[in-house]
């Protein structure tokens, strides 16, 4: 029986002290963590809606969508300059997060890609201004140049370009659904 | 008490963790897509292991022989998850670009491995060392790694456009086959001068 | 004692005439009505990337030997083969340096570093075309139209998986060439040619090229996709190609009867399953070098039974 609570005890009191530690510096590093996250985020929507200074949650139900965050953008007196928009919709190896900023009229100010999941040197030049910015001015429903549209895909990545247009016009739907031109 | 210059040297050359050893290959291979990240993968991993093998080294008295394993499990654990509070906290760019390859420092052999082989056996002092010589070792492996696979795939040297950017980006080379290619070829050349030097 | 007619020596006693070089002439022969079929649609621009794959195989392959220092055996062609099938799986738009690097790759990495002609694992010249698509896909997916005017075009395949039904090119051209491709794999009924000539002359079995056709033929009748009929599937990509001179490399396939067979109907499947269900438009390439990877184990359960071997019940007793 010693042989057994000797060792389960000085595990035991390894295991506190780590758990101890552990929480000190978890509240020592929980503020400089959030103020971490929030700048991130910031500056991603500040991307696409640069007019604004600071952003606020909408809280609302995207069933049936690809949209995970919408949130209001304000100028610095407190006006509302529009939203910003993120949707999720499936790319050629994976979700393509797409955040739109939208104004106030309706009009696209811009947009942000990231491709986690496409191919390099194909897919993944979604995340270049290049691409991105021609969507600046857009409005109305997008499509890619191959079906018709204004939109310039990029050279033999047309399922990427397409999931892009797509999460754009999820934005601009709920938009018009929810906040709508003014 | 061994000289520290030997230990470190021991960890840099002699049984590099990448290039000797071949172990920790999971973050080696994943995350050396550029050389900032190959580095950054390379310091992180250093200061856990130093943290560690000190600790480990402190308490190897203290210890039962029956319960190393999970006690070493749980120090080293906890050095990790107190790296990525720190990253997250100040410098979340580096959190982002490593990701999940972070807590995975947990099962890094090359951590558990020296605990086992090294610091349940040596002094504290010499354990440090030993931390400072495998983690600059494994860095240097990783930063060199992710420059030769950076500056063939995007033509960048940390970041900075290095080759004018009309010259090709071989892409192979920041995705996974190129990781082996690149690791192949490095292991290749130093084993070619390795045996140049003893014969 | 002196017997000035008589020669000694040891087994083997008959010999065929065939050696390394016969061979690897037989197989540029055969390629030779797909490769002027390329030049002919697609210009200089394609005679000049295949003298310069050729030209890169052959000599990365001379200096590696000369570099560590062993015999030079770029006259058995097995060079010139791996540079020229390289060329006829490039586009022609392709920038000079392109089959450079492509033959550099196959000759020294997927040929030489593991131990030269008969111990390659993969087939080289896929394993420099993989490469060169995984490092440059916008520039190997560069595909224009045959003849003067050359626009930028997409290959049939790329056109059925994006469903584009309207632009696809009839079967007459899809099998005579007249459509948008790599520099070899667009002439059909060129290759088939070389591939009888290969067939007839016993360079290579009739088993693998043969079941792989078949088993994609009757897969494309069984699951077909909207557009496209089996024989149309038999005439576009790169599965003539494929199917005659790539799935039948001596190394990399495998050596008994059974196992012929069993790479056939494996790149088949998979060849279809990528075609119709994958994300990529073609699957020949990657099928084939799946099927590479298998070989050792599909010969070693493909063994033939020992001449004379008792059945395993007797062995027991």
């Amino acid at each position: 029986m010693k042989d057994i609570a000797r060792p389960a005890l000085i595990l035991l009191i390894i295991t506190a002290v780590a758990a101890a530690l552990l929480g000190v510096v978890e509240s020592v590093t929980e503020e400089p963590i959030r103020i971490a996250t929030e700048n991130t985020q910031n500056a991603a929507m500040k991307a696409s809606l640069p007019e604004a200074e600071t952003f606020e949650k909408v809280e609302a139900d995207f069933t049936g969508t690809t949209i995970t965050t919408v949130s209001v953008g304000k100028d610095a007196s407190g006006n509302e300059v529009g939203y910003v928009i993120t949707a999720n919709p499936s790319g050629f190896g994976g979700a393509v997060p797409t955040t739109v900023g939208i104004g106030s009229d309706g009009v696209i100010t811009g947009i942000k890609v990231t491709t986690p999941s496409e191919t390099p040197g194909l897919g993944a030049l979604a995340t270049s201004p290049e691409f991105q910015d021609q969507f600046k001015g857009m409005s109305g429903e997008l499509k890619v140049n191959k079906d018709g549209g204004q939109v310039q895909a990029i050279t033999s990545a047309t399922i990427t370009s397409r999931a892009v247009t797509s999460g754009v016009n999820e934005a601009l739907t709920w938009f018009e659904a929810n906040g709508g031109a003014k | 008490m061994g000289n520290p210059l030997k230990i470190i040297k021991n960890g840099i050359i002699d049984e590099n963790p990448t290039f000797i050893q071949v172990i920790g290959m999971c973050p080696t291979l994943a995350v050396t897509s550029s050389a900032i990240n190959g580095v950054g993968m390379g310091v992180s991993t250093a200061a856990v292991l130093i943290c560690a093998n000190v600790a480990i080294a402190l308490l190897r008295k203290i210890i039962p022989d029956k319960v190393r394993i999970p006690a070493f499990v749980v120090v080293i654990a906890s050095f990790v998850t107190i790296v990525q509070f720190l990253l997250q906290a100040y410098m979340p760019a580096l959190n982002d670009a490593l990701g999940l390859y972070i807590p995975l420092i947990v099962v890094n052999c090359l951590i558990l491995g020296r605990a086992e082989a090294y610091a349940s056996k040596n002094s504290a002092i010499d354990s440090f060392f030993d931390g400072i010589g495998m983690g600059l070792g494994f860095t240097i492996a990783l930063g060199v790694l992710g420059l030769v696979r950076e500056f063939i795939g995007s033509g960048t040297a940390f970041g900075m456009q290095i080759l004018p950017e009309a010259f090709p980006q071989t892409l192979i080379f920041i995705m996974a086959p190129g990781a082996f290619l690149t690791l192949g070829f490095l292991m290749a050349l130093l084993n070619h001068f390795k045996n140049k030097k003893s014969a | 004692m002196e017997y000035p007619n008589i020669t000694i020596s040891a087994t083997p006693h008959v010999r065929s005439n065939e050696s390394t070089q016969s061979i690897m002439r037989d197989v540029i022969i055969a390629l030779l009505p797909a490769t002027a079929m390329g030049i002919y649609r697609f210009g200089v621009k394609a005679a000049m990337l295949i003298v310069i794959a050729i030209a890169a195989a052959v000599i990365s392959e001379a200096l590696y030997q000369k570099a560590t220092k062993q015999r030079v055996t770029i006259g058995d062609l097995s060079a010139v083969v791996t540079g020229l099938l390289l060329a006829m799986n490039i586009p022609s738009t392709a920038p000079w340096w392109v089959p450079i690097v492509g033959s550099v790759f196959a000759i020294v990495v997927a040929k030489q570093l593991f131990g030269g002609i008969g111990q390659n694992f993969i087939n080289p010249a896929l394993a420099g075309r993989a490469f060169l698509l995984a490092s440059y896909p916008s520039l190997m997916t560069a595909w224009v139209t045959p003849g003067a005017d050359a626009v930028t075009t997409a290959t049939p395949l790329a056109l059925l998986k994006a469903g584009n039904i309207a632009e696809l090119p009839s079967l007459t051209d899809a099998a005579l060439g007249n459509i948008g491709g790599c520099i070899g794999e667009t002439c059909a009924v060129a290759l088939i040619i070389g591939g009888l000539y290969l067939m007839v002359k016993g360079i290579i079995s009739w088993r693998t090229p043969v079941t792989y056709i078949v088993t994609v033929a009757i897969f494309a009748t069984l699951f077909g996709r909207e557009g496209s009929s089996a024989i149309y599937e038999l005439m576009i990509g790169g599965l003539m190609l494929g199917a005659f001179f790539m799935a039948t490399d001596y190394a990399s396939s495998p050596v008994t009867p059974i196992g012929q067979i069993i790479m056939g109907v494996g790149c088949g499947i998979l060849t279809v399953l990528i075609r119709f269900y994958g994300g990529y438009p073609e699957g020949v390439s990657y099928s084939i070098l799946i099927m590479n990877l298998a070989v050792p184990l599909i010969d070693r359960f493909t063994k033939p039974k020992v001449f004379g071997a008792l059945p395993k019940e007797a062995k027991k007793a």
